[in-house]
């Protein structure tokens, strides 16, 4: 993985859609639905307008308290996952533009105060015909909602 | 078509739910406070009701609504955004499977709401793919359907598509096609539908490329779909026809929708949807056309109609009439409406066979026992009722 490597959304057999500060995601050919919240939803803000990793790097970087190294190596594997996953793909060339061109930086809101970086993790749900039968008002953690279960009705099952 | 009650079928919780879905912060805070105050959360809600979530969820996230039900409501907006996505994929690949054999397709219903009013996959819930041929390619269509796995679950009549303007289909994991070769049930004669093809709009569905109604015959439509009994709250006519009317305002050809209410006798419908649509959900509808539409004078036939439409079988009261014609009256509109264009000689010949096809009727042998029976129902109840006013 390159860090000027160019790499797009997997459409059409990828949709997806940002409400609420969350991105969720959905692999139309196979049926898993993937959700990120936070620096995973951000990174992914960045992909959709067509940066490079480096560019990624640098910015939550920028953006966040953490150590270079570790915000690096955190943001590599999270790509990385969602390469495996089928949700990016990589093109073989390299970004010869400049990623600070303005149309990037307009396009991408910097944060004015930074938060302490959390590691961004993609939550997968492959196991899709079990959550489709939860009642989404009754059988869900009322905090989280679907396709979050509520724990008591999991203990219940059990 | 038989309408249950006139129109507004809302509840007073529906309108409130409604409000909170499709108006400006003032007034959606407001009616989503309101709603909050008499409706159980943690209750049993209608299935019209529940489809409005995910369009509620929307409008208050819009507005900044911090309140706890938002958690779970957008948990159900993420539920429909999940299988609204892979349905609409799954019935893009039917539309290009009949765009491939070339047939001439016009896509109706949710699809098509979805890809231009709403353009947003959560917020209106998928339920069946509704698509409209040409009256010339319906036999043709249903072969090809059969052929490609959709089972047919209506019949048709004599093998006949005189008196029926769809018939549905059903897949093996129980998706369902609607399949018209007449838009409206009301209407199935050649002009509308001519009118309807040559006014069709281009659009893509994931790519595929296909036909929608333009937004004038698109809210025509939507009431008329939405003003019919139908086995859950039809509620959902009203989100359909604002966004319709919201995201084309300026398009909305509203001398061609009064002409096509005038031509399909559908006046009252329309008239009674557009004025409850304005008085309560402040839809933009230009007070001029209001007017016109309000002005519009209706035909003893279509009151006829509307009027023997609107009964409630239910709570029809128990006259002699009634007790020996039943639903007669109501078929016998349907049919009048279906046969406008035959002749006079070929509707009374048709008559049984479909009224044996409304009832379920096995034979018209089966038919003139009902009427035989109902006969004798009637005389008795007419016998009982001397019997009383000669003892008073």
């Amino acid at each position: 993985m390159n860090t000027n490597s160019l790499m797009r959304i997997n459409v059409p057999k990828i949709v997806h859609e940002t409400i609420d500060g969350e991105t969720i995601i959905l692999n139309l050919d196979i049926g898993n639905y993937y959700s990120l919240v936070g620096v995973g939803a951000e990174i992914w803000s960045f992909i959709e307008n067509n940066a490079t990793i480096g560019y990624i790097i640098k910015e939550i970087s920028n953006n966040y308290q953490g150590d270079r190294e570790e915000i690096e190596s955190a943001i590599n594997n999270f790509i990385l996952e969602l390469n495996q996953e089928g949700i990016v793909i990589f093109n073989n060339e390299n970004s010869q533009q400049n990623d600070e061109s303005a149309h990037v930086q307009d396009q991408i809101k910097l944060k004015e105060n930074k938060s302490i970086f959390e590691v961004p993790l993609l939550n997968k749900y492959s196991d899709m015909q079990d959550l489709l039968l939860l009642d989404p008002i009754h059988d869900v953690d009322d905090q989280q909602g679907w396709p979050t279960i509520n724990p008591e009705k999991s203990l219940e099952n059990k | 078509m038989h309408l249950d009650k006139k129109i507004p079928y809302t509840s007073k919780e529906q309108k409130l739910l409604l409000q909170a879905a499709l108006l400006d912060k003032e007034h959606s805070i407001n009616a989503w406070q309101q709603w909050k105050k008499i409706v159980d959360l943690e209750g049993h809600h209608d299935s019209g009701s529940y489809s409005l979530f995910p369009l509620l969820y929307k409008n208050l996230q819009r507005y900044g609504v911090n309140d706890p039900f938002m958690k779970r409501l957008k948990g159900i907006y993420r539920l429909e955004w999940y299988k609204n996505q892979r349905l609409f994929y799954d019935m893009s690949k039917a539309i290009q499977y009949l765009n491939v054999t070339g047939i001439q397709v016009i896509t109706l219903n949710c699809l098509a709401l979805i890809a231009l009013y709403y353009k947003n996959f959560a917020v209106r819930p998928l339920a069946d793919l509704g698509i409209l041929v040409p009256t010339s390619q319906a036999l043709l269509t249903i072969g090809l359907l059969k052929k490609a796995g959709w089972i047919q679950t209506t019949n048709l009549v004599n093998d006949s598509l005189c008196y029926q303007h769809a018939i549905q289909f059903k897949d093996q994991s129980g998706k369902e096609l609607d399949l018209h070769w007449h838009l409206l049930f009301e209407s199935c004669q050649e002009d509308p539908d001519r009118d309807f093809w040559d006014g069709a709009v281009p659009i893509k569905i994931n790519e595929v490329s296909t036909y929608a109604l333009n937004p004038t015959d698109n809210l025509l439509y939507i009431i008329v779909q939405g003003v019919r009994l139908n086995t859950e709250p039809p509620i959902r006519w009203i989100a359909d026809a604002m966004s319709i009317i919201n995201s084309t305002n300026s398009e909305i050809d509203w001398p061609r929708l009064i002409i096509q209410a005038k031509k399909s006798r559908l006046i009252i419908p329309v008239k009674e949807a557009l004025n409850y649509l304005y008085e309560n959900f402040q839809a933009p509808i230009p007070k001029s056309n209001l007017k016109n539409m309000n002005q519009l004078s209706i035909s003893c036939t279509e009151s006829l109609e509307y009027r023997i439409m609107t009964r409630n079988p239910e709570t029809i009261s128990n006259t002699l009439l009634n007790t020996l014609l039943g639903r007669f009256p109501l078929y016998l509109v349907e049919y009048l409406r279906l046969t406008n264009d035959t002749g006079f000689l070929r509707k009374i010949i048709g008559l049984p066979k479909y009224l044996q096809f409304r009832t379920n009727a096995k034979g018209l042998h089966v038919l003139c026992i009902s009427f035989i029976s109902r006969s004798i129902i009637t005389v008795k109840q007419l016998l009982s009722r001397l019997g009383t006013n000669i003892s008073e």
